[in-house]
């Protein structure tokens, strides 16, 4: 698919229609609140624009802007803080319609940074430990750690609400 | 695809079809303004002239300027410091910081984990309010190594001697406070604006216990800057009084 530099406002809106969901769950997990989700999610494709990346496939192409999405919350100085700021401080903020809180999202969401995104990846977007290291650069055995430390917290919290399969 | 209910959960985050809209506009309006600046770049390169580096040169000599005064600036003006008495326990003084950088905080050993018993929290960090707290233990000889605590909208970060103490390194100036007969270093910074044009500040200290590490912060919008900040210097001043810990006694 090999599109780069100088793509067209057709190509980037239909980029941003592949990815946004994904890109703005990973970027929520890190940012904690709308607001500053969205300034993530714009950087994340900004990013795209400028670098004008070529893609193997739409698969190369998420996983891209998954690990930028990432990288950038963690390098933005406010994630540092915001990662524990109350998510209730954002539920009655007007124009965040589509985020809802539930007691499953809050537990997660409670979880250290590093393991909600995998755990996202993992669980919702399906990616194995295997895919997930490649993607965020990191080795294998600090994925299965991650996940192994997340689970334990989510079965302790949701108890017989956390399945595994 | 394993677990239905993280599943439902997140299927509920996205953006709502105003900030879609916002996004994708803002993109799009990115990508030409992005095209015209390589249009841009391009003519620069055909009729190149000396005389349009002036303002960028001028931006280095600023930047650069800025950094040694800053650098030299051993003494901060008194409005860069914010002061909050502690009685008879002394005066901590808040000194303006650059803001955290990325560190590594790899412990080296394998660990486990497990939430801190509401005694164990009174233990560690005194009688402070709703403590909750998570601890990280080496896997080994099950000795306690981490903790990572909040006690209302504080954080506090304790950690056991020779081990990294956080995930970030603060540029904090080397003045320090001295409570209860402790060295203190305490500082603060500005997040940048958000879209909203909101700011956030956030109050950090460090002090050490003998060789115990901690480290407490909390951040919030500039206009609760007073309130909080004597909000961390009471729980700094409790963690103190409360004295150094025999962390031995805390095992996993």
């Amino acid at each position: 698919m090999a599109k780069s530099l100088l793509r067209t406002d057709k190509e980037i809106a239909e980029i941003y229609e592949r990815h946004k969901l994904t890109v703005y769950r990973v970027c929520f997990a890190y940012m904690n609140n709308p607001v500053d989700t969205e300034d993530a999610v714009q950087d994340t494709f900004f990013q795209l624009i400028k670098t004008g990346m070529a893609f193997e496939s739409e698969e190369h192409e998420k996983a891209w802007l998954i690990r930028t999405a990432s990288n950038l919350c963690k390098n933005t100085l406010r994630h540092w803080w915001r990662k524990r700021v109350n998510l209730d401080d954002y539920e009655n903020l007007p124009g965040i319609g589509n985020v809802e809180i539930d007691d499953t999202f809050s537990v997660v969401m409670g979880l250290p940074d590093k393991y909600k995104t995998v755990v996202y990846l993992y669980y919702y977007e399906g990616y194995t430990s295997v895919e997930i290291s490649k993607i965020l650069g990191k080795p294998q055995s600090t994925i299965r750690n991650y996940l192994h430390e997340a689970r334990s917290v989510l079965r302790e919290k949701l108890g017989g609400d956390f399945n595994e399969k | 695809m394993k677990n239905k209910q993280i599943i439902d959960s997140w299927n509920k985050i996205g953006p709502d079809s105003a900030a879609d809209v916002r996004i994708l506009g803002t993109l799009l309006a990115h990508n030409r303004s992005s095209k015209n600046e390589k249009g841009a770049v391009t003519t620069m390169n055909r009729t190149f002239n000396w005389k349009r580096l002036v303002p960028i040169a001028a931006c280095l000599v600023f930047i650069v300027t800025v950094t040694v005064v800053i650098g030299n600036n051993a003494n901060l003006s008194q409005s860069d410091v914010y002061t909050e008495a502690l009685g008879e326990n002394g005066t901590l003084n808040f000194y303006k910081s650059s803001g955290p950088v990325a560190a590594d905080i790899d412990f080296g050993v394998d660990v486990i984990s497990r939430n801190l018993t509401p005694d164990e929290n009174i233990f560690l960090f005194g009688n402070l309010a709703d403590t909750t707290s998570y601890a990280m233990f080496n896997s080994d000889d099950q000795s306690l190594l981490h903790v990572d605590a909040k006690t209302g909208d504080i954080t506090i970060l304790l950690a056991a001697p020779g081990i990294p103490i956080s995930d970030v390194i603060i540029d904090a100036d080397s003045n320090v406070s001295i409570i209860n007969g402790v060295p203190v270093s305490a500082g603060y910074f500005f997040t940048d604006r958000n879209r909203e044009g909101n700011r956030y500040i956030i109050y950090l200290a460090s002090f050490t216990l003998d060789d115990i590490s901690l480290y407490v912060e909390l951040g919030g919008a500039e206009a609760e800057s007073e309130t909080m900040r004597k909000e961390i210097a009471s729980v700094i001043e409790a963690i103190i009084q409360n004295g150094t810990p025999d962390l031995s006694k805390v095992a996993a």
